[in-house]
């Protein structure tokens, strides 16, 4: 699924390297659960992953294919068809609809509109499974809480089954209980639908609930990070 | 692109406050350029419909322009007069058809009152060479039984109610002088002409023997003192006109136009001048559109810099929608996706703005349209768009467009930049 070798990152300036991973394979299929204190560097890994970055040395692939290797277009297109993206919040254009919110994905990609097939009830059936009413489908992302926004963007990253969700601490705005509804959703949600799930969070005690557990302190060979988050 | 183009339209909505001040603003753009052009345009198409088949105007030595605005516009003042047997003298001449004498100077609660020959309402055409055509009752006969008969244009009638048989009394010079009254002798309305769209609608028409008459007991623009020559006696005078304002002449063949010119320019009894009505109507357009270039470039301006206001604002608002530009990334949107995304928002502004101001200048049009023709004589006509109308809300389109790619360049480099984590 995905595949990173000998990954270094140096931002333009800088003196040394901010991030250095030397090798890391995640299978398809299973949750990784990815976590480290503030400004390790995280987010930066995932813009790697959903290639919005580019590495100055070595190779992040995605289903095999080199994001250096794609041109731009090429790329967020790729991005379009494969990756589910969660923020940790704001994930939604405040002038749409819930609903057209979760088509977003389907209008940039005709690979994950076809693999929902009736785009319109594949969303509506999503916002179902993930608890919201039926009343607030068709009203505007801006007058939801926050919880029902983090179910909503849920919702959207799982449409049309892309093979990768990367999901950038999506409970960090959201109370425990919340937070563990959240959870069960999304684990369940990916483990269906059989996608791959990135999840990256600073609070350990999610970090059970995942196939597998990585520390990006830990694999991340770069000298002390010089870049704050 | 469907889809882009409906998220900028849902994203454009969502801040309508502050754009709908920029759509305003492009909208009395478009209206002053629109405006102005078709007031332009009908302004000349005014004129040039206001006198067709004369081929030469004649009167005494002024400028070209002043000749035709006084003699076919009653614009300006007076020129000298010129004597009736110079007119007479150039009625023989061999190329020459006929000769319409006309004598201006007075008037009637506003309007100009002509003197001319009964002639008058065969040979004078306007337009696409149409003819005068009496929508009630007859023109003057130019006999003394007739001598106080008077054809009035349209407009005349209209405003100011009269009918056939309707008693008018001539004001000397334009009016409103206390005691300058021709009261003595009143008119009677014997025919009323149909609209023609030109300066005869605004006009009275008299014989030449009238204007005589009613000046015989005067002198210097003033009654003199003792005389009294009841209306009835004037009969009794040789009222054959010595003097006239100008002469309108048609020629046999358009071929002899400059050797008449000549032969009037070298009349040796009087100094005269003969103008071509066209050659002195672009002599006008030359001088007038020093002015429209002017007044045009300043629509221009006022359209630039509402266009200026519309990069403005959007690019102020772009820092706030940086969260929105990253989701958008997130979703599978490209920079170029973005780039056009905002693109599409400034078109869609400008297109807006457009629509409103091609709808507000329809609207001023056919509210203030026979409020101009009242009062300039000029129809402002209602039509779809001209060439040069629809070049104008092209160029102001597409640089709506070009104004639009700025805030869409930036928000490309922003997007770029910023990837999914902007940074705010």
């Amino acid at each position: 699924m995905i595949a990173i070798d000998d990954l270094r990152l140096r931002w333009p300036g800088a003196a040394s390297d901010c991030l250095h991973l030397p090798e890391l394979v995640i299978e398809s299929g299973s949750s990784v659960f990815l976590y480290g204190p503030s400004g390790c560097g995280k987010s930066t890994l995932l813009g790697l992953l959903a290639g919005v970055l580019l590495p100055s040395g070595g190779r992040v692939s995605l289903l095999g294919s080199d994001w250096a290797a794609m041109s731009g277009a090429r790329r967020d297109a790729f991005r379009a068809d494969h990756v589910g993206y969660i923020f940790q919040q704001f994930n939604l254009l405040p002038y749409l609809s819930v609903l057209d919110n979760v088509l977003l994905p389907c209008r940039f990609s005709a690979q994950r509109s076809a693999r929902a097939g009736a785009v319109v009830a594949a969303a509506e059936s999503l916002l179902a499974r993930v608890g919201l009413a039926r009343a607030l489908w068709s009203r505007p992302a801006a007058l939801l809480s926050v919880g029902q926004q983090q179910r909503v963007a849920a919702a959207r990253a799982l449409i049309g089954t892309p093979e990768l969700v990367i999901a950038d601490e999506p409970t960090s705005a959201l109370d425990a209980t919340l937070r563990d509804g959240f959870m069960d959703l999304l684990l369940g949600e990916c483990r269906a639908a059989g996608s791959t799930l990135v999840f990256v969070s600073h609070d350990e005690r999610l970090a059970p609930r995942f196939d597998r557990q990585l520390s990006l302190i830990a694999i991340n060979r770069a000298a002390a990070p010089e870049r704050v988050e | 692109m469907k889809a882009l183009a409906g998220l900028a339209a849902r994203s454009a909505w969502n801040r309508r406050g502050t754009l709908s001040l920029v759509v305003l603003s492009i909208a009395l753009a478009t209206l002053l350029l629109l405006s102005l052009e078709r007031m332009r345009s009908d302004v000349r198409e005014s004129f040039a419909q206001s006198v067709s088949g004369t081929d030469l105007i004649v009167g005494a030595r002024t400028g070209a322009v002043q000749l035709m605005l006084y003699a076919v516009f009653r614009v300006g003042s007076a020129s000298n007069n010129i004597r009736m047997d110079s007119v007479e003298a150039i009625a023989k001449h061999r190329a020459v058809d006929w000769v319409v004498p006309i004598s201006l100077g007075d008037s009637h609660r506003g309007f100009a009152v002509l003197g001319t020959t009964s002639d008058y309402f065969k040979r004078f055409l306007y337009g696409d060479h149409q003819p005068l055509v009496l929508a009630q009752g007859r023109a003057f006969a130019g006999d003394l039984a007739g001598l106080y008969d008077a054809v009035i244009g349209a407009e005349v009638a209209d405003r100011l109610g009269y009918r056939l048989g309707q008693s008018i009394t001539l004001s000397h010079g334009a009016g409103g002088l206390p005691g300058a009254e021709h009261a003595d002798k009143p008119f009677r309305v014997v025919g009323i002409l149909a609209r023609t769209g030109t300066p005869v609608d605004r006009t009275v028409h008299v014989s030449l023997e009238a204007i005589e008459a009613i000046h015989l007991d005067w002198a210097s623009g003033a009654t003199m003192p003792g005389v009294v020559i009841p209306a009835d006696q004037a009969r009794k005078f040789d009222l054959k006109p010595k003097q006239v304002t100008a002469a309108l002449v048609g020629l046999k063949g358009r071929v002899a136009v400059f050797a008449v010119q000549r032969f009037v320019a070298n009349y040796a009894d009087e100094a005269l001048m003969a103008v071509l009505p066209g050659v002195a109507l672009d002599e006008l357009w030359q001088v007038v559109g020093v002015g429209e270039k002017a007044l045009l470039g300043m629509s221009a301006m006022v359209a630039i810099v509402s266009l200026a206001g519309l990069v403005a604002v959007v690019l102020a608002g772009l820092n706030e929608r940086r969260r929105e530009l990253a989701v958008l990334r997130a979703v599978g949107a490209g920079p170029r996706h973005v780039l056009l995304l905002l693109a599409l928002e400034g078109l869609l502004i400008t297109v807006i703005g457009v629509a409103i101001g091609l709808l507000l200048t329809i609207v001023l049009i056919a509210a203030a349209g026979p409020w101009v023709q009242a009062q300039f004589g000029i129809g402002l006509k209602l039509s779809a768009p001209s060439a040069t109308e629809s070049a104008l809300l092209a160029s102001v389109l597409t640089a709506g467009l070009l104004a639009s790619l700025i805030p869409g360049l930036r928000a490309y480099r922003l997007s770029l930049a910023d990837g999914l984590s902007p940074r705010t």
